[in-house]
């Protein structure tokens, strides 16, 4: 089977699926299912509906040795189908590499650039002819606010404190988790960088956590006002 | 808070899910949490919505669905407080992307937290925005954006020119609207709306040639000015990574300056001092500093044209590639197959650090390099690069060498100064990674021996050294097999010595013993087989004195249990032990054959060969005024297609069509179910091993033998027979055809007979489907009437090939009928056809 047809396959069967799954109103399927065909991945691996524009970065996958996913976020539409298929052909290519082999992995006509720390691989997906040395500063970068945010204490312990951390924060998915998207949030929006500066990363996160705090201790204030009033 | 709430706490989710040990655990546990978190839906629970979406995220990063979460996503947006709304557009852009039409639902919250008053539910907002925005969530919200890129705080306006970027990139239109805007934000100060500024102008310069020449005009001073002040900056440790400041933003103001300076000779002379400063001056011992001349680099690459700087450019590439780190290697085998296109012969230079880059250990560069090694080669060096690819095939590795052979035969074929050195260096690959070549390579070779007619000799006394080395690659068997076939006269009698050849000594028995060894070989397979045992056949006449060696070689394969070989040898033997008359001529060598057909084929890809099956019959009806040259794909072809042997029209071309070993899969029902034919269809068969139509391939049997044998009785006969191929005809004149037939008394003696003693029936279409005809024969045995041999002659109509096939016949006692039943599988898909034959002749 010639992989044109492979595609074709692949497509029809899985808007069915969707179909099946949402239920949907006749007119709305015929529409989300336009939508998929635009969606299906070429043979190169780039979304049609993204020939028209260039990203930066595509997606940024946590991977930890085991293969575990700990973080997805997506900035080109991928189906679930596909996340879940990307996810598992990617941990085959990267966790398989060596050491002390390059960074950069070619995947579907994209480039996968990776950086282990810890136990943890941080991979961002970008074009082939965008500058990948960039991206490793940019996945230093993220890894150094998580870093700084989580209260490591010095900077020359780096791996060893962020081996705490990726447990802290990764291998028990946890609140924790959903900080390091609030964070990533905070360093890129649309697959383009947002901020240079870790400091101020860290004041915008901290920032928010605190409205959070603060809304919560009203609530449970407010809880404890109706229920002394109820007594 | 509600303490009845069902559903537990995220940790414990979590915990749960991960002391699982088997997927189906792990899926029960996730489907009642599932379940829960429904159920807590469905009673729109207000206090563990937070909660249960927390769960889902995590639930749906272990890849089940979620969509029955998304309108939760929608509540928690609309509500008032901050946490809700944090959590609510987290889930928003994690469970949703921008194909969902539920999104549509969210546009009105998102317009409303735009203009909220709390800067940091304005920020959330863009960010979901920036993420996930549809074409017409950009339209309807752009103007809110637009707004939002004047705000006071700079942190809102830097997330704004980044949601702008994807606005405009939705929606090209929209690109005008934020031109200006988009210029006074690259007067900022603060590094993160710079940074962004700069990216969106980047971006609108890629979606309007308007922005472009606007910002041509107006902001290239500027942006060299904060390009110099950047570089030229004090250590600040807010910006500095490994002692440079913003790298970041050194990278985006050389991407637009790149835009701007693309095509612009005066745009490009207004950078390239600060384009100079930064390629000399920064520090290269750090990744961010590498980073920042690779940017440079591909501007000095792209801007109008500036030999000094070009020349910095290459050497910093060169530099590159003697780097320790892989990663900047790989970097810079990238750039030069970039440069390559501006300035080839600087990159020439850099020629030996490429090839050592092929060695590496890494895949990624190793691809690299041979790719940019490809770009390089030209006619003046492809002789010591091809020596060194060839030299490298030996010690790569297995899945690296695929890549390597393709490569390298396409540049001997491109470049190659002269046939012998062509020929040698595909030996060479042949000999070293054989296994990894493609079918269409060792074709070409083929054809490209057969061209060089001077060199025949000269090849296969080299094939046949190399053959005797090792029998390992199977392509380097095939060529060698094939020609020692052609010229094994020229093998042993040194036909042909060229100056720097060694002499060898070679005696017929001991080509035969080489042939022997292919067909005895385990290893080989079918393909290699069958043509050893063509090579054979042809060598009995090359070689008089092994003539009864070869017989017995070939008389050994008649018990073969592949049928292909069986066939062969049964149909070899024949013509061995009583046409000697027309085996000189069979055995012929080939004709030279045609390296444009052959390239044609090799461009048409398979539907032209489907389609070649159906038109050549039309356009050819009797196959009269075909060259001599489409045959020589049939031979080659041994496994391709069906394509049917193509007409041809003398002696020599019948021996390709009588050798054409067209192994298809076809040839298999044809074979099996088909066995019980006439005579004739037998000779069919023979003179063309395909599913060709009879019609035409029969006409070029009667070319054929109207040439060898001058005997124009049997051919009128034939005639007669190959247009209906029927018994009738057979049998009008049994005498003359049985000259013909014994050609085939192999398999076809005892079917013979009937045919020749009780021709009384006529043969009846018993079955017709679109796809599948059956038409049946009947003979009597003499001394026996009662007894009625039944012929079946199964058609398949189809262009497609059935596999498992299957026939099943049921007759009731007292009438003469027949049911029958027919399954077989096509394209994968069962096929089951039904059909009862009523119309026997009454007097049977």
């Amino acid at each position: 089977m010639s992989e044109k047809e492979k595609q074709k396959r692949s497509t029809s069967s899985y808007s069915s699926d969707l179909e099946l799954k949402l239920g949907l109103h006749q007119d709305l399927k015929l529409k989300i299912k336009l939508h998929f065909y635009v969606a299906v991945l070429p043979l190169s691996g780039r979304l049609e509906s993204m020939s028209l524009y260039v990203l930066q970065i595509h997606f940024v996958l946590l991977i930890s040795r085991q293969g575990k996913v700990r973080l997805t976020k997506w900035y080109s539409p991928y189906s679930q189908k596909e996340r879940t298929k990307v996810i598992r052909e990617l941990s085959g290519l990267i966790l398989t590499r060596g050491p002390k082999l390059c960074n950069f992995v070619e995947w579907r006509g994209l480039r996968v650039v990776y950086k282990r720390y810890a136990s943890l691989y941080f991979c961002m997906c970008i074009d082939e002819d965008d500058n990948e040395l960039e991206i490793l500063e940019i996945i230093h970068h993220y890894v150094e606010v998580l870093d700084r945010y989580f209260g490591s204490v010095c900077e020359l312990d780096l791996i060893y404190n962020f081996h705490k951390i990726i447990y802290k924060c990764f291998n028990f998915w946890s609140c924790l988790t959903l900080k390091a998207y609030f964070i990533l949030d905070e360093l890129l929006i649309a697959g383009e960088l947002q901020e240079p500066s870790k400091r101020t990363i860290a004041r915008l996160v901290a920032a928010q956590d605190s409205l959070v705090e603060s809304a919560k201790e009203q609530t449970s204030s407010i809880t404890s006002i109706i229920a002394q009033a109820a007594k | 808070m509600n303490p009845f709430s069902s559903g537990t706490r995220l940790r414990d989710m979590i915990r749960a899910i991960r002391a699982c040990k088997t997927a189906a655990e792990e899926r029960a546990v996730v489907r009642k949490e599932c379940a829960a978190i429904r159920a807590a839906i469905n009673e729109n629970d207000q206090d563990y919505r937070h909660r249960n979406l927390a769960k889902l995220m995590f639930i749906h990063m272990l890849g089940y669905p979620t969509h029955f979460g998304q309108m939760e996503c929608l509540k928690l947006i609309a509500s008032t407080g901050f946490p809700e709304k944090r959590i609510g557009y987290l889930g928003l852009m994690l469970l949703l992307d921008e194909r969902q039409e539920v999104l549509m639902l969210v546009t009105n919250s998102l317009k409303q937290d735009l203009n909220h008053s709390n800067q940091y539910i304005v920020g959330l907002a863009l960010c979901a925005l920036g993420n996930i925005s549809s074409a017409e969530m950009a339209r309807d919200l752009a103007p809110d954006v637009e707004r939002l890129l004047q705000f006071r705080d700079p942190n809102i306006r830097k997330k704004a020119a980044l949601c702008s970027i994807r606005i405009i990139k939705k929606v090209p239109d929209l690109a005008e609207n934020f031109m200006h805007p988009a210029s006074s934000l690259l007067k900022e100060k603060h590094h993160g709306v710079l940074i962004t500024g700069v990216q969106l102008c980047t971006d609108l310069c890629k979606v309007s040639s308007e922005a472009l020449e606007y910002f041509r005009e107006n902001c290239i001073e500027g942006l060299v000015k904060t390009l110099r002040d950047i570089a030229n900056s004090p250590y600040s440790p807010e910006y500095d990574i490994a002692g440079i400041t913003d790298p970041f933003l050194h990278i985006r103001l050389l991407k637009l300056l790149r835009m701007l300076g693309q095509g612009d000779a005066d745009a490009s002379d207004c950078m390239t001092d600060i384009l100079a400063q930064v390629a000399s001056r920064t520090e290269s011992n750090k990744n961010a500093g590498n980073a920042i001349l690779y940017e440079c680099v591909e501007t000095i690459m792209s801007i109008e044209d500036n030999g000094g700087l070009r020349v910095l450019a290459i050497n910093i590439l060169g530099r590159f590639l003697s780097n320790r780190d892989n990663n900047i290697r790989y970097v810079g085998l990238n750039m030069l197959m970039k440069a390559i296109m501006v300035d080839a012969k600087a990159v020439q230079r850099h020629r030996a650090t490429i090839l050592e880059c092929v060695k590496d250990s890494d895949v990624s560069i190793q691809k690299r390099a041979l790719e940019l090694v490809y770009l390089l080669v030209n006619e003046s060096n492809v002789k010591p690069l091809t020596k060194e690819l060839i030299e490298y095939l030996e010690v790569s590795d297995q899945e690296f060498k695929g890549d390597i052979t393709a490569k390298i035969c396409s540049l001997v074929e491109k470049f190659s100064p002269a046939k012998i050195w062509y020929i040698d260096q595909m030996l060479k690959v042949l000999s070293k990674a054989g296994n990894f070549v493609k079918d269409e390579v060792w074709h070409a070779l083929i054809i490209v021996i057969s061209n060089a007619s001077d060199l025949h000799g000269y090849t296969v006394r080299a094939l046949y050294r190399v053959f005797q080395a090792s029998t390992e690659q199977e392509s380097l068997v095939r060529v060698a097999v094939w020609c020692v076939g052609e010229y094994g006269d020229m093998l042993v009698n040194n036909v042909g010595m060229l100056d720097i050849e060694e002499p060898i000594t070679v005696t017929e028995s001991d080509a035969v013993d080489a042939m022997e060894v292919a067909i005895k070989c385990q290893r080989l397979g079918l393909t290699t087989k069958a043509m050893a045992l063509i090579a054979l056949f042809k060598l009995s006449s090359r070689f008089p004195s092994c003539s009864e060696r070869i017989k017995d070689i070939i008389v050994q394969n008649k018990r073969s249990l592949v049928l292909e070989l069986q066939q062969r040898s049964i149909e070899f033997s024949c013509i061995l032990q009583k046409h000697q008359n027309i085996r000189s001529a069979l055995v012929e060598r080939m004709p030279i054959l045609d390296e444009a057909t052959f390239s044609g084929r090799k461009a048409g890809s398979l539907p032209t060969a489907v389609s070649t099956s159906s038109i050549i019959p039309c356009n050819l009806p009797n196959g009269i005024a075909k060259p001599a040259a489409a045959p020589i794909g049939d031979l080659l072809d041994l496994s391709s297609d069906d394509a049917p042997p193509a007409p041809v029209s003398s002696g020599g071309d019948f021996l390709q069509d009588l050798l054409g070993v067209d192994l298809s899969p076809a040839s298999a029902p044809s074979g099996t179910s088909q066995s019980p034919k006439t005579g004739t269809d037998l000779l069919l068969d023979l003179l063309s091993i395909g599913t060709s139509p009879p019609v035409q391939s029969s006409s070029s049997a009667i070319d054929i033998l109207s040439s060898s044998h001058d005997n124009k009785a049997p051919v009128a006969n034939l005639n007669g027979l190959a247009s209906h191929s029927s018994l009738s005809a057979n049998a009008s004149s049994p005498a003359s055809s049985a000259g013909m037939m014994d050609l085939l008394d192999g398999t076809g003696a005892i079917t013979q007979k009937h045919e020749e003693n009780s021709p009384a029936y006529p043969s009846l279409v018993a079955y017709e489907s679109s796809t599948l005809r059956i038409t049946f024969n009947f003979s009597k045995q003499p001394g026996n009437p009662q007894a009625t041999f039944i012929q079946a002659t199964f058609t398949n109509l189809s262009p497609n090939v059935y596999n498992d096939f299957l026939f099943q016949a049921a007759v009731p006692k007292k009438s003469l009928v027949m049911r029958i039943r027919i399954a077989y599988k096509t394209n994968d898909k069962d096929v089951l056809e039904e059909g009862q034959i009523n119309n026997f002749p009454r007097d049977l």
